[in-house]
């Protein structure tokens, strides 16, 4: 148990710095298509154990997006977004449980539910969060034909980000 | 109470997320430059079209109390005409458009709040009129708002009760000047700031604009003071003052469009780039 919440808050730490001191410089796509945005660090998010309750999902994504947005300077946009991924979670979680439930305890990981489950998963989850996020950052849906690009630029570009990370480092909790 | 125990816990973390959501949206909107405008634009947009109906109905009721300050009003317009007329070169200052500094565009308040510590006003002119952001609002009492957004038909005023409020006003005829805030939640009531020590001010000394801001010409009648005193340790009087605008009951406001605004802001931050 402890080392789970150790892993999981070393993941948090981890993934805020790189979030906002590199991943935010990361500029692809030049200033001419600035539509690119590199965003990993919901993956803290999606690997918290499954049994998490939901008050406590909704507190951490907020800590979560506000310790960003601090570092991006940006109050409340990454924090509002993160705060959404986090309540909707449990329903995606329902809504992707594996035949026979999840066991008891465990975390939705590549390494225990198979790559493609884990694939299908981070998908919904980064998609919800881009939307929300740039929809929040635009803040008009005045501009959806632009935040649909961003979004979906953004996804395609994360989400190889993300399973990268999972490839690599494969974490086991 | 029991039902209400019930609902917490069943509805609990919703509660908690929507709270939170709030908290980051103020955020987003207060912390933000550009989703502060686009939020400002569009509730006034939304809001303004639904207001201006409630008005038109509520206008009636008013409308005795407000011919009255209109027939007051030109009658002082008319006896400084009057008083004009002897003087050419005054007549040909009006005329001239190159002195001009100044064009008043009328319009009404269809929306106006006094009870918030952050308290705007919304008037049925807008960029299509003219009405740009930072330009003042003023009614035949004195100063009355600065405009802090546009639209095409509407704009939005931070009321002088706002707390961001501060209007470079000085007392008339003595040339002292400091800066008027809204501390109180009295509309009635503003402070004045700043005052230098060795001014010598008394109850009731009249408070004017003092026309160093680019957003109220000189010597509008602001108020007069009722009490001044010196925080401890401060090397400046604070008064306060009588609004001499009764800004519960506005009905009608005039903007004031400063042609010559543009081109004396250029002139002041020019001195920074050499």
């Amino acid at each position: 148990m402890n080392s789970l919440l150790l892993k999981n808050t070393t993941r948090a730490v981890i993934f805020i710095l790189l979030q906002g001191f590199v991943l935010q410089r990361i500029n692809i796509g030049g200033a001419s298509f600035n539509y690119f945005s590199l965003i990993m660090y919901p993956v803290v998010i999606m690997l918290l154990p499954i049994q998490t309750s939901r008050a406590a999902l909704v507190l951490i994504g907020f800590a979560l997006g506000m310790s960003v947005d601090l570092i991006y300077g940006s109050l409340g946009v990454h924090a509002s977004a993160c705060l959404f991924i986090a309540f909707t979670r449990p329903m995606i979680l329902r809504f992707m449980e594996p035949r026979g439930g999840y066991p008891i305890p465990s975390s939705p990981l590549a390494a225990s539910f198979g790559l493609r489950w884990f694939i299908q998963y981070a998908s919904l989850m980064l998609i919800l969060y881009l939307l929300f996020y740039f929809s929040v950052e635009v803040f008009s849906f005045k501009f959806i034909g632009q935040i649909l690009i961003k979004t979906v630029s953004s996804f395609v570009l994360s989400l190889f980000a993300i399973l990268a990370y999972i490839m690599l480092f494969n974490p086991k909790s | 109470m029991q039902n209400l125990f019930a609902f917490l816990v069943r509805h609990g973390v919703f509660l908690l997320f929507l709270g939170l959501e709030v908290l980051c949206f103020n955020f987003v909107v207060n912390t933000n430059q550009r989703q502060a405008e686009i939020y400002h634009n569009t509730s006034t947009t939304m809001t303004a079209a639904l207001n201006k109906q409630v008005s038109g109905i509520v206008d009636y009721w008013n409308l005795k109390g407000v011919n009255d300050s209109l027939r007051i009003e030109n009658a002082n317009l008319r006896q400084r005409l009057y008083n004009n007329v002897g003087s050419a070169a005054a007549r040909n200052a009006i005329s001239d458009s190159t002195i001009q500094r100044y064009r008043i565009q009328s319009a009404s308040v269809i929306q106006n709040s006094i009870r918030l510590r952050n308290n705007y006003i919304t008037l049925d002119r807008g960029s299509s009129s003219g009405v740009r952001k930072g330009m003042g609002v003023i009614n035949d009492k004195g100063p009355v708002g600065i405009v802090v957004a546009t639209t095409q038909r509407f704009a939005k005023v931070m009321s002088l009760l706002h707390s961001n409020t501060m209007i470079s006003a000085s007392i008339k005829s003595k040339g002292y000047f400091g800066s008027l805030v809204w501390h109180s939640t009295n509309p009635k009531i503003m402070e004045l700031d700043a005052l230098p020590k060795h001014a010598q001010i008394q109850v009731g000394d009249t408070v004017v604009t003092s026309g160093y801001s680019k957003i109220f010409p000189a010597d509008l009648l602001i108020g007069t003071i009722d009490t001044f005193w010196l925080p401890t340790g401060s090397n400046f009087y604070r008064a306060r003052v009588n609004l001499n605008v009764d800004l519960s009951s506005l009905y009608s406001a005039y903007v004031i469009l400063n042609y010559s605004l543009e081109e004396q802001e250029s002139l002041e931050t020019s001195d920074n780039d050499e």
